[in-house]
């Protein structure tokens, strides 16, 4: 009873919301979907959305048709850039409102997530981080990183999130941002039994109530709470956006979020952070959409970068709010998806070579994975780094 | 009423994977689903029943022939479509068949030794004109949907959207030819390589404003033009009927044609310029872009507007020189329509309502009382009110409150529809954007008369025998 008056209030949101869209398509072209698949419709934005659309009007129960929805639904990687579009030169329908009740309809018709990403929520579920990695492994990486525990004697949480315990690319950035924190005498600590902060569950569609998501945020605000945390920084715009706008407002009262490009920014403000060797290198900054489209942090990381000696900051063709997604987001980098024909990784280093830059700086594990593997696959390596805000700040100390 | 035979969607798809490759037919049931909604203000919800066997994205001129052989020999309906922008139902899906995407239609070769572009229907406009200014060129086509429409549309259209009329002409006036695939299958090449475009019978005016009715257009040949330079100017009144006496004058002055003269009206300036970050005007606002070959031609051809629009005594009028400024200005009137969509928490109805040059202020009033005594649109607020004043036109929008029930959103627009085809009956106009049938169909026969349209349907069944291209665009009629 109880999962049909879900599937019915699901049901009647989504059609709530997707009724302010016209069908302008005007969102379509910002769609980064639209520049890897064949141009069909249903591969971006609002075509995403009339297709769900119709199956809720339709009551839909074939579930090779549901399957056909499924594989369009978590296409989307989130980027926002679709109702950037609607609200600037249309009707500022949530689009992404809706897929989000999309996916958690698909959950609750067991539809729902994608085959690979079944075992990612089966691995927050057991394990607490969507990486199959078990807690003992995550446990000892964290103790490399040689931080002491949060605790009376640190102001600051340092949340490392569960890409950089994982991925060889995103290790760098965890233990460079700690020597860069270290360096400036920030009393900082970790949580040696660090849990995920819950967005694949949210970006899968975990996200009801009595959800997975919930179950994981809930243990974290209790975390947060007896440990008396004040002051959060993360490494991942992802958890950043996550804590800021997805966990209870009044459950978050007193704690100051920030991703750590925001820290940054502040401590070279304050003069805590200064940079003395010059770095001759031409570099574009990519936004990653949940620091910008999601929280218009487009100033704090270019400021850090303006900072350091030597550095020339150019700018991407498609920069700050027009950024191109990397292709991260959404639950994406848990899933391949059969329609795509292109990578944006691969077009947004192109991009960077086109705006003469020998360097791609951006400041989110997801994108860095993403944009190493363009630049290789696009054959540009000896023409185009990437390389990650903190670790960059730490070659110029 | 023309009769179709009726097939299974399973057998049309079975059909059509022998003749084209499997990368060209979409048999999704949410693709086809979405190629066969329209936007608002024509769109109404679709029925599982109605949805297209297939939709087939050609790869080729020749795949869209052996489309449109097969349809031809079945008599299945076919909707040549777009990005499917069309206001007033150009693109509509309205019958059981197949709908042709043009979306992979896209080749575009820029031959500058012989003086000319052509193009795939395909490409949204705004990526042509992207790859023109590349080569230091400029496309005379500026449609509010320049992001999203695709060429194919306009050219079939033959509108150039906010551009005025008097300045650069519609796009028939640049195309020298034309590659199209008639109903029956048979590619049809029009026109002239040469820049010299021909005299006489020249079956590519048959296509260009066709009304997507004739054939399918499968590529474009348009004439090259050199790159302008532009410059800036703002005026801003006590009221509206001044605004328009000004424009009045700068046809009768004989002062150069701008390229746009954009108009908003108080209540829409006022908003739009505070969400812009700009002073709130005290009235109506007139804006515009004057073109030249160098930039010193397009900055005399401002000031000249400015002396002009001054002599019926606007509160202030200038040239902006400040690029920044401009955009702002410029925005104000290109995101009016989803500021007042959003302000008004609604739905809207957009009409377009076109004056004589005479007429101008008298058609301005109409447009403004347009609602009085229509029994739904009376219940609605005034009309907000923006256009293209340089080109005659005015955009009203009527906000419809999003909790009515359907049938009288549904009556609002109806009406609406109704007033727009009464004013422009009475001052002897037609739209200029739009297209002249779909919605429009009894506005056509009201305004040219049964000959006129009996005409334009005899020549649809000498193209089109078996009546299956975009068919029902005459609404029955």
């Amino acid at each position: 009873m109880q999962a049909q008056a879900t599937e019915a209030r699901l049901k009647e949101d989504i059609l709530d919301i997707l009724t302010c869209c016209i069908n302008c398509r005007f969102c379509l072209p910002s769609c980064p979907l639209f520049e890897i698949t064949q141009g069909e419709v249903t591969q971006g934005a609002s075509g995403i959305t009339r297709a769900l659309y119709y199956a809720v009007k339709w009551n839909e129960i074939d579930r090779e048709v549901l399957g056909e929805l499924r594989n369009i639904l978590y296409s989307c990687m989130t980027c926002r850039n679709c109702e950037v579009a609607c609200k600037n030169l249309s009707t500022g329908t949530k689009l992404l409102d809706a897929i989000e009740k999309g996916r958690e309809l698909l959950i609750e018709k067991l539809i729902g997530p994608m085959p690979k990403q079944k075992r990612t929520l089966e691995s927050l579920y057991l394990y607490g981080n969507p990486n199959d990695m078990l807690p003992a492994d995550r446990q000892a990486w964290l103790s490399g990183l040689n931080v002491s525990s949060f605790g009376p004697e640190t102001d600051v949480l340092l949340y490392v999130g569960c890409t950089a315990p994982h991925d060889l690319e995103a290790q760098g950035m965890a233990f460079r941002l700690v020597e860069l924190l270290k360096r400036a005498g920030i009393r900082f600590g970790i949580i040696g039994d660090e849990i995920c902060c819950g967005r694949p569950a949210l970006d899968m569609g975990e996200s009801g109530e009595g959800g997975l998501f919930e179950d994981i945020s809930g243990k974290n605000i209790a975390r947060l709470a007896s440990l008396g945390v004040k002051h959060v920084v993360t490494l991942s715009p992802h958890c950043f956006d996550t804590f800021r706008n997805r966990y209870p407002e009044e459950k978050m009262k007193g704690i100051k979020i920030q991703h750590y490009t925001q820290f940054l920014s502040d401590l070279i403000e304050k003069g805590q952070l200064k940079f003395a060797k010059s770095i001759e290198k031409k570099v574009v900054y990519h936004d990653p959409c949940y620091l910008g489209r999601y929280n218009s942090i487009y100033d704090e990381p270019r400021r850090v970068l303006e900072s350091i000696p030597g550095l020339g900051l150019g700018e991407f063709a498609r920069a700050r709010e027009d950024s191109l997604c990397c292709g991260g987001g959404g639950g994406r980098m848990f899933t391949d998806f059969e329609a795509e024909i292109g990578r944006l990784g691969n077009i947004r280093a192109k991009e960077a070579l086109d705006a003469g830059a020998d360097t791609i700086v951006t400041a989110c594990p997801w994108c860095k994975i993403n944009l190493v593997d363009g630049v290789k696959i696009a054959g540009i390596e000896e023409s185009v780094s990437v390389i990650d805000l903190a670790e960059l700040c730490m070659k110029a100390l | 009423m023309v009769e179709y035979p009726e097939y299974s969607s399973e057998d049309v798809i079975q059909d059509l994977s022998k003749i084209l490759p499997e990368e060209s037919i979409s048999k999704s049931l949410f693709e086809r689903i979405n190629n066969a909604v329209d936007p608002y203000t024509f769109a109404s919800d679709i029925s599982p029943e109605e949805v297209p066997h297939a939709v087939v994205r050609p790869g080729s001129t020749e795949e869209v022939s052996d489309l449109m052989r097969y349809a031809h020999s079945k008599k299945i309906p076919v909707f040549v479509r777009g990005s499917g922008t069309s206001l007033q139902g150009a693109s509509r899906y309205r019958h059981k068949g197949i709908v042709l995407n043009v979306s992979r239609l896209k080749h575009l070769n820029i031959v500058k030794e012989d003086g000319f572009v052509e193009f795939g229907p395909g490409h949204r406009v705004l990526h042509v004109r992207e790859e023109l200014e590349k080569q230091g060129y400029f496309l005379p086509l500026a449609p509010g949907s320049i992001r999203v429409a695709s060429i194919g549309g306009i050219i079939s259209n033959n509108t150039s959207g906010h551009v005025v009329d008097s300045c650069l002409g519609k796009p028939r006036d640049y195309i020298l030819g034309l590659e199209v695939v008639l109903p029956t299958g048979e590619v049809l090449r029009t026109g002239t390589r040469s820049l010299r475009r021909p005299a006489g019978t020249d079956l590519t005016h048959y296509f260009v404003g066709g009304d997507g009715l004739l054939g399918v257009i499968t590529s474009i040949r348009m004439r090259l033009i050199p790159e302008v330079k532009s410059a800036y100017g703002v005026a801003f009144f006590e009221d509206a009927v001044r605004l328009a006496k000004a424009v009045q004058r700068i046809y009768l002055e004989k002062a150069p044609s701008p390229l746009f003269l954009e108009f908003l009206d108080k209540r829409v300036a006022q908003m739009s310029f505070e969400i812009q970050g700009l002073d709130s005007p005290p009235g109506p606002v007139l804006m515009f872009q004057a073109i030249g070959r160098s930039e010193e031609e397009g900055i005399a051809k401002a000031d000249e507007l400015v002396k002009v629009i001054s002599k019926e005594s606007p509160i202030e009028t200038r040239r902006v020189e400040d690029i920044e400024e401009w955009h702002k200005i410029w925005l104000t009137r290109e995101s009016a329509l989803p500021y007042i969509i959003q302000a008004a928490k609604g739905v809207f109805g957009l009409s377009e309502i076109v004056s004589s040059l005479s007429a101008l202020v008298d058609c301005l009033k109409d447009v403004m009382n347009m609602g009085k005594g229509m029994p739904t649109l009376e219940k609605l607020v005034e009309p907000y009110l923006f256009g293209h004043i340089g080109a005659l036109t005015f955009h009203p929008v009527f906000v419809i409150p999003a909790d009515w029930p359907a049938e009288e959103k549904a009556k609002a627009v109806e009406e609406m529809f109704l007033k727009e085809a009464e004013i422009n009956e009475k001052y002897g106009t037609c739209g200029g954007e739009w297209g002249q049938f779909s919605r429009r169909t009894p506005f056509y026969l009201r305004r040219y008369g049964e000959k006129a349209f009996q005409l334009v349907r005899d020549i649809k069944k000498i193209f089109d025998p078996n009546q299956i291209l975009n068919p029902d665009v005459f609404l029955d009629h």
